[in-house]
């Protein structure tokens, strides 16, 4: 456990390292917010509320979502690369299991990207909508949840990775992946904006577990709702992670690395 | 390869064009020698562009009267989608070399296309080629064909405005790139704002109002380089079809003469590889 967590501590310390390069790559965010401000008005048009959701709300909502998938980490494009070019081989070498050193690896950096994102999204969404705020103890509640988002993200970019041994290329499923989160995934609007069909249809599908459960748990708390998608995302890191696990057990068998 | 005769040859923009014509070759030559991965990034770029039409479709059905108001049809979106996908793919094919321009010149790679006589921003501008913006590219005329009122005098437009505002996407990463020269690495500042010009590019400008509407047609010009096409296309008019067309060169020049002064104060950071 300790060296997992030595893992975590080292890229933080990495990617603060460039602290100012950081900050400046959030300034997106904002450009993002101001977009989305002027859609969520013509949606509403004119209207307090839709499906519960005002105005501030959406743009908190956004705020988060956002941070979310801002602070990724494209392991899939590092795994595939280690599995192309055979330096998987230094990494079976060490007293780690390979997913697990992915995860450390990555989930440091993701933590403190995903907290300052979300402080700079919501001071954002607080001076654009004229200073109006949400209950921040629902945000405070939710972080397990948000987290909890991260880590089953974190866990599908790695299960895309381990396909690297069995195709060339895996950012066409990265984006194929990527475009479940910005539809279904709620990532720029609730989910209850689209037809009722789509909830329907995506309401126990993973990705509807990650960006759209975290942030409207945080702008509209509901204890059972929470419980029961806590329990679901949960249940879908651990399916996820042990499909990765299978996946990699399987593709080493059909590695060949040159030697030399 | 085609060989280009510089001794008998001037650096024309006949000279130019053959040259261009020779990289775009040789770099899907190289592209295609693994043709299943080629393909896949090209049709997984064309799907993972679908996947924005769908979305705005879903939120056209529950919210049609909502864009009603505000003058936005689907074919709004579908054209202003059309015309920033391929631009976009086209500039990152051709010249993908001016999204890695940073980084071109902060290890000092610039050296390499300063040793040649061709012009050095032409060069960096043609050293990358970025295989899934062949998709991009392709989806444009996709949408484009499918969704739109289809006629000579449209696609020739339709193409027209592709060019320009390639040229205008590759204008910003140009002026963006060259602050490097006197700043240091400008890499983040860079893709911080290519990436705030492309996200205006792809939302209709009737949802932007006040402040926010004259920064998109002065400090980020997507107005001048992507909505005026859009409303050239949909309604012929030809004061703005010239007003795209000069601001779009206009940008295009400065930024090379921003490119050319900074190129002045470069100084190479002796680059070793090592093998």
């Amino acid at each position: 456990m300790k060296k997992y967590l030595y893992l975590a501590y080292l890229s933080i310390k990495n990617y603060t390292y460039y602290i100012k390069d950081f900050l400046l790559s959030r300034f997106f965010l904002v450009f993002v917010l101001i977009i989305f401000s002027f859609i969520y008005k013509t949606l509403l048009a004119g209207k307090e509320s839709f499906a519960s959701f005002t105005l501030p709300m959406l743009l908190y909502y956004l705020a988060i979502t956002e941070s979310i998938e801002m602070s990724k980490v494209l392991v899939h494009n590092k795994i595939t690369n280690e599995i192309k070019d055979g330096s998987v081989a230094y990494q079976l070498l060490r007293p780690i299991s390979y997913i697990s050193y992915h995860i450390s690896s990555a989930i440091g950096e993701i933590f403190v990207k995903q907290f300052i994102t979300m402080t700079i999204g919501f001071l954002c969404a607080y001076i654009i909508y004229g200073f109006k705020t949400i209950n921040f103890l629902f945000v405070l509640a939710s972080f397990p949840i948000i987290y909890g988002a991260i880590l089953l993200n974190l866990s599908f970019i790695i299960l895309i990775g381990m396909f690297a041994f069995y195709i060339e290329e895996t950012s066409p499923i990265y984006w194929i992946y990527q475009k479940f989160i910005f539809i279904v995934g709620g990532l720029f609007v609730p989910l209850e904006f689209f037809p009722k069909i789509v909830l329907k249809i995506f309401k126990y599908f993973p990705f509807t577990y990650m960006n759209y459960f975290a942030a409207k748990m945080s702008v509209m708390f509901n204890l059972k709702e929470y419980l029961v998608g806590f329990s679901i995302q949960i249940l879908y890191i651990c399916l996820v992670l042990s499909l990765a696990a299978f996946l990699f057990s399987n593709g080493m068998k059909r590695v060949s690395i040159q030697g030399g | 390869m085609e060989k280009i005769n510089t001794k008998k040859e001037k650096f024309t923009l006949r000279y130019y064009l053959r040259l261009l014509w020779t990289f775009i070759k040789m770099n899907i030559k190289s592209q295609m020698q693994y043709k299943k991965a080629f393909f896949m990034q090209v049709f997984g770029m064309i799907l993972n562009d679908v996947a924005f039409l769908i979305l705005w479709y879903l939120l056209f059905n529950n919210f049609k009267t909502s864009f009603a108001a505000k003058g936005i049809d689907f074919n709004n979106i579908v054209l202003i989608w059309a015309i920033g996908a391929s631009s976009f793919g086209l500039m990152h094919a051709v010249f993908g070399g001016f999204r890695n321009l940073v980084n071109i010149i902060i290890t000092g790679k610039l050296d390499n296309f300063l040793l040649y006589p061709a012009n050095t921003l032409f060069l960096a501008g043609t050293s990358l080629s970025d295989i899934s913006a062949w998709g991009d590219l392709v989806y444009g005329y996709i949408i484009f064909i499918l969704f739109l009122p289809l006629n000579f005098i449209s696609i020739l437009l339709f193409t027209y405005f592709i060019i320009l505002a390639s040229i205008f996407f590759a204008s910003v990463l140009i002026l963006l790139s060259s602050i490097t020269f006197f700043i240091g690495n400008s890499e983040q500042l860079k893709e911080t704002i290519f990436n705030a010009t492309i996200s205006f590019a792809t939302y209709p400008e009737k949802f932007f109002t006040g402040p926010i509407k004259i920064m998109l047609f002065t400090f980020i010009p997507v107005g001048l380089g992507i909505y005026i096409p859009v409303r050239v296309i949909t309604h012929f008019n030809i004061t703005l079809f010239f007003i795209s067309t000069i601001s779009t060169v206009v940008l295009f020049v400065f930024s090379i003469f921003i490119f050319g002064i900074g190129l002045k104060k470069y100084e190479s950071t002796s680059l070793m590889i090592l093998s």
